[in-house]
Order: C-alpha cells, then sequence, then structure tokens
C-alpha cells in the first residue's frame, strides 16, 4: 500500500513537469487561518496557557476575550509612577501594572488594550478586567484577586469583570504562575524597586 | 501561454534560500515498533546530506514550523502539492521523503527524492532482516549516495553528535515521546541519554525546551549555561537561553543570548524575530523593526508583519502599518480579523479605504 502511495507521489511529481509549468515557482500564501505556531516562543507559550487554562469552562468573559483576541484592561490611575504612568513617547501606558497585564494577556494567547482610569471614575462595560487602587470598593468581592501588597497601603486587587468564573479563576492561576516562575518579582524589580 | 504566465509570476521567492533540500519527515507504519527511528532518520538523511555540502538541507524544526504556517499542511498525509509549494518557497532544489514498515520479511524503507524542476524521480528504498539503527543509518547513506550521485561523509560523531549510539536511541526516543506531548518520558529519556553521553549537547537543548514547557526557567536556564560552557558556539543553546530569560522576563540578560545566537548564525529567522520581540517589549522600536524586517528578508511567512504593524501604528506611520497588516493578511493568521476589529491600537486606521478593504477581504475568506 505504501509503495502505491508512493508511487502516486512520484506520479504527481512528473504530472507537475508534463504539464510544461515545472519552473513556475510560486510564493503562495496558505489560503486559510491556521493555528498559531510560528515560532519556538509561541510554541512554549501555547503550551503553558493551555496547562494554566486547564479545566476551566470555555464561556463568559474568558471566552469572549478569546474571541476577540484582545484582553481590555482598565488601570484606575495612580500616584506612584512606577506602578503606571502614561508614556507620551509611545502613546500608551507603562510601568509594572501594565506588564503585569501584558503578561495575563500573554499567557491567555491574546493582546492587552490597556486604558486608564481617574481617580473614581467607572470602567465600561467593555472592560475585563480592573486594576484598583488600595481601598477600592468598586467592585465585588467575590470578583476580586488581591495581586500586590505594601504594609502601609494593603492589598491591591484586580477586579474581574466575569459573568461566571472562568476568566477570575485563569488570571488568579496566571498570577500564581507569575509568582512561581519569578516573573512577578522580577517586573517588580524592574519597575518598581529600580 | 504558461511561459507568459511564468513570466509574470517569477521570480517570486518568499524565502531566500540557505537549503537546497527539504527532508520530510519520513512516515511510520502502525506495526512498525521503533517508531522513535523516524525522526532519527530523518535527521539523519538531514546531517549526511548537509554535512560538508553545499547542497544543505533545512533542519527538521525549521521545517515542521515552517509547514505549521501552512494551511494546506494539516493534513496527517501532506498532499505533494503542499510538499512542493513549501520547496518552492524556501526555493530549494529537491525533496526526500519515505516511510517506515515492517512486514514478514523485516524492515522496510521505501522513499523517494524529487526534483519536480528537472522532473528528476529516484526511489529509494532498502530492506534489512531484523531492524538496527546503525544498519538502517548506513544503508540510508547508501541509497541516499546513490540516488543524489555522489559521496556521503560518514563521520559517526558530526552525523550524530556523539560517537555512544546508546544516548544518541535515548535522545531520539525522548523526541519522539515529547513529539507526542508526553514530556515526562520525553525527559527521562533526555536523562538517560545526558547520562550515557554528558558531551551529547542535543539530549541537553530537548531538556531544556521541555521544561521550559514546563514553566520552569531556571532549570532550563541551568541547563543551558552548562550546554553553553562546554559547547560556546551553539547558536541553539544561547538562543534558548535567550529565551527562558525572556520568559523570566530579564530583557537585557535575553538580549545578550540572543545576540549571540544571532551572530553565530545570522540566517536564522526565529533568532532574529525573538530579537525583534524582546526588543519591542522593551519599547526599542528601530531594533525591533530592523530585527523584524531581517527575518522576513529571509522568510517572508514569518508572523514578524503583525508585530511590525503594531509598532507602525503605535507610532502612527499608517502606511507603513497598513503594508504590514496586508502582508500579515496575506500568509493569514489564526484570529486576524478579530484582532483587527478589537484592537484598539488600530482604532485610529479605521477610516483609512485600505484598512477598510483588508477587513471586507478577510470577512470574505473561508
Amino acid at each position: 500500500m505504501r509503495r502505491a502511495v508512493r508511487a502516486i507521489t512520484a506520479l504527481v511529481a512528473t504530472a507537475f513537469i508534463a504539464a510544461g509549468c515545472a519552473g513556475a515557482r510560486r510564493a503562495s500564501a496558505p489560503a486559510s487561518p491556521l493555528p498559531s505556531a510560528d515560532s519556538i516562543q509561541s510554541e512554549i507559550i501555547h503550551t503553558i496557557s493551555k496547562r494554566l487554562t486547564a479545566g476551566l469552562p470555555d464561556s463568559g468573559r474568558l471566552k469572549a476575550a478569546r474571541e476577540r483576541g484582545v484582553l481590555r484592561v482598565a488601570v484606575v490611575f495612580s500616584p506612584d509612577n512606577a506602578l503606571c504612568h502614561f508614556d507620551p513617547d509611545i502613546g500608551a501606558p507603562r510601568g509594572f501594572i501594565p506588564e503585569l497585564a501584558a503578561e495575563i494577556a500573554l499567557m491567555l494567547e491574546i493582546k492587552p488594550n490597556v486604558e486608564l482610569l481617574n481617580q473614581g471614575e467607572r470602567p465600561g462595560p467593555e472592560i475585563d478586567i480592573v486594576f484598583l487602587p488600595e481601598g477600592d470598593s468598586g467592585c465585588e468581592s467575590n470578583n476580586l484577586i488581591p495581586y500586590y501588597y505594601t504594609p502601609e497601603l494593603g492589598w491591591k486587587h484586580i477586579c474581574v469583570m466575569d459573568d461566571g468564573e472562568s476568566l477570575k479563576e485563569a488570571v488568579a492561576r496566571i498570577l500564581s504562575h507569575m509568582n512561581s516562575t519569578g516573573i512577578f518579582a522580577q517586573l517588580h524589580m524592574a519597575h518598581v524597586e529600580n | 501561454m504558461c511561459l507568459l504566465i511564468l513570466a509574470a509570476r517569477a521570480p517570486a521567492f518568499a524565502y531566500s534560500g540557505d537549503f537546497d533540500a527539504l527532508v520530510f519527515d519520513f512516515d511510520v507504519e502502525s506495526d512498525f515498533p521503533e517508531k522513535w527511528a523516524a525522526p532519527a532518520l530523518t535527521d539523519y538523511a538531514i546531517r549526511a546530506i548537509s554535512l560538508n555540502s553545499k547542497e544543505r538541507a533545512m533542519p527538521r524544526d525549521a521545517l515542521k514550523r515552517l509547514a505549521s504556517r501552512w494551511a494546506a499542511a494539516g493534513r496527517r498525509e501532506m498532499a505533494f502539492e503542499t510538499r512542493d509549494a513549501l520547496r518552492q518557497h524556501t526555493g530549494a532544489s529537491f525533496i526526500v521523503d519515505g516511510s517506515l514498515s515492517r512486514d514478514r520479511s523485516g524492515f522496510q524503507f521505501t522513499g523517494s527524492v524529487i526534483n519536480p524542476d528537472t522532473g528528476l524521480v529516484r526511489d529509494i528504498s532498502f530492506s534489512l532482516k531484523e531492524f538496527d539503527i546503525e544498519a538502517a543509518r548506513g544503508a540510508l547513506r547508501g541509497t541516499l549516495e546513490t540516488a543524489l550521485g555522489r559521496k556521503l561523509p560518514n563521520d559517526k560523531s558530526a552525523l550524530l553528535g556523539t560517537t555512544n549510539s546508546s544516548a544518541s536511541a535515548a535522545h531520539w526516543k525522548g523526541v519522539w515521546q515529547y513529539e507526542r506531548n508526553e514530556t515526562e518520558k520525553a525527559i527521562a529519556f533526555f536523562q538517560q541519554s545526558m547520562s550515557a553521553d554528558p558531551a551529547f549537547i542535543e539530549p541537553a537543548l530537548s531538556l531544556a525546551r521541555a521544561q521550559m514547557d514546563k514553566a520552569l526557567f531556571s532549570d532550563a536556564a541551568a541547563i543551558l549555561r552548562k550546554a553553553i560552557s562546554s559547547a560556546p558556539k551553539e547558536p541553539r543553546a544561547h538562543f534558548l537561553l535567550g529565551l527562558s530569560l525572556h520568559f523570566q522576563r530579564q530583557k537585557q540578560l535575553s538580549l545578550e543570548s540572543l545576540g549571540t545566537a544571532a551572530n553565530l548564525e545570522p540566517r536564522n529567522p526565529e533568532y532574529l524575530f525573538q530579537l525583534g520581540v524582546v526588543h519591542k517589549e522593551s519599547f526599542r522600536y528601530p531594533e525591533a523593526i530592523s530585527n523584524f524586517e531581517k527575518a522576513l528578508a529571509i522568510d517572508k511567512s514569518y508572523d514578524a508583519w503583525f508585530p511590525l504593524a503594531e509598532i507602525y501604528a503605535t507610532t502612527k506611520q499608517e502606511q507603513k502599518a497598513i503594508h504590514s497588516l496586508e502582508q500579515a493578511a496575506v500568509w493569514s493568521r489564526a484570529g486576524l480579523l478579530n484582532r483587527l476589529k478589537n484592537d484598539a491600537d488600530f482604532n485610529w486606521l479605521r477610516t483609512n479605504a485600505r484598512f477598510q478593504l483588508l477587513i471586507k477581504q478577510l470577512e470574505r475568506q473561508p
């Protein structure tokens, strides 16, 4: 059987040549979308992401964010420049919190869109997660994930605007992954301690 | 008529062509027990063709990754047309393929060397009463020599990376397990291979890669640093170290290792792409653009178009952003349409006629 398949392959090759178009070198692109596996980096991210989100229902905001390819993040403006500031040179927020948001989105294999909110300003319904300042109570308590502690100010929280548990659980697992791998400490060192 | 069409279409190499041969992973029949021999013999064929030769064969991991960007390559049995499209994309001259099976008479290898441009099709085959990897390698080299009409090297150390047969076998058993997502089994084989020959670098690289899949980046970095101390000119070790440091967000150290890898192997698009990624995430846009463009100059199918578009969109370079998005759509990526529709970075482009046309074209795609 195998030999028969090979013989057919050879015939197809010969047919290409017989058609007189053998020299036609195409730079033809794939005709339809592919599962992403462009680089070693994306392969590794895909493997880790699959493990981090294993068993989570593909529903609610997690599903929606993955479908749109974008995690919509709001950061309530902080007077602490190291945590988050707007960089006019790149036209985007930078600092520890935007990097955390980027890491969360990366592990969901999507891209973050980060917008800054003024103190007291509430996020719109399109927002998936909000990085709240200390003591902000504008989030249902069962949607809060503590992520950053200082003895002076206490815990900062992420509010997951989920209608289910999937996104909240995914974010919590990713934060735990960032702690265990040292990524959290590295980002803190780069943006806050330095 | 055909010639006229050709004149209009050629030359259009998407890959600048450092390789003349594509050796596709040998198939293995389900009844053949030593399945790990398939990647082992494929790699052996690649190295035999490449060693001391201008007719270099693309490494199997690079070819697999290139094939993964090809929509029609998703099927289990890749059609000849798809293999030939990949060959043309790389500018290669010929294709080698084959399969391993077992019947009553013993182990069988059947394959072919095809040059569709010249019409050259040569069957390559051999059989062994009992399977033995060393004998299979020798027989494969002999059949390739006949098919290619030239002598191939027989330097065991250079062809296998080790003179220790059990280290080589354990490594390829690990690769077979790893590629079937049996990471723990793979790790055990890689460790066994390293114990059999501590100087053999392949299992160290494979083990580091498996550790990175488990997010054990520090462990991976330790393995790679040790590998680099014994093989400082091995670009893959520097690249994987750079990648593991990048995953730990040690960006400066990551750039140093990736830069070393790119200096050692300047025409590897993967290294250039990764340098672009780290520079982009560090907001060093000119350096990121330069590296993405270098990667694309070697292989236009690389998914560097979208990050380039993001940089141009962020820095408000409208025409370049649109051009990069159009190219990203040519090498169409899963989810590109939704990203274009939803990503706020592209909001300011939404009134651009070419951007709107691109969205419409993507919507029309099946």
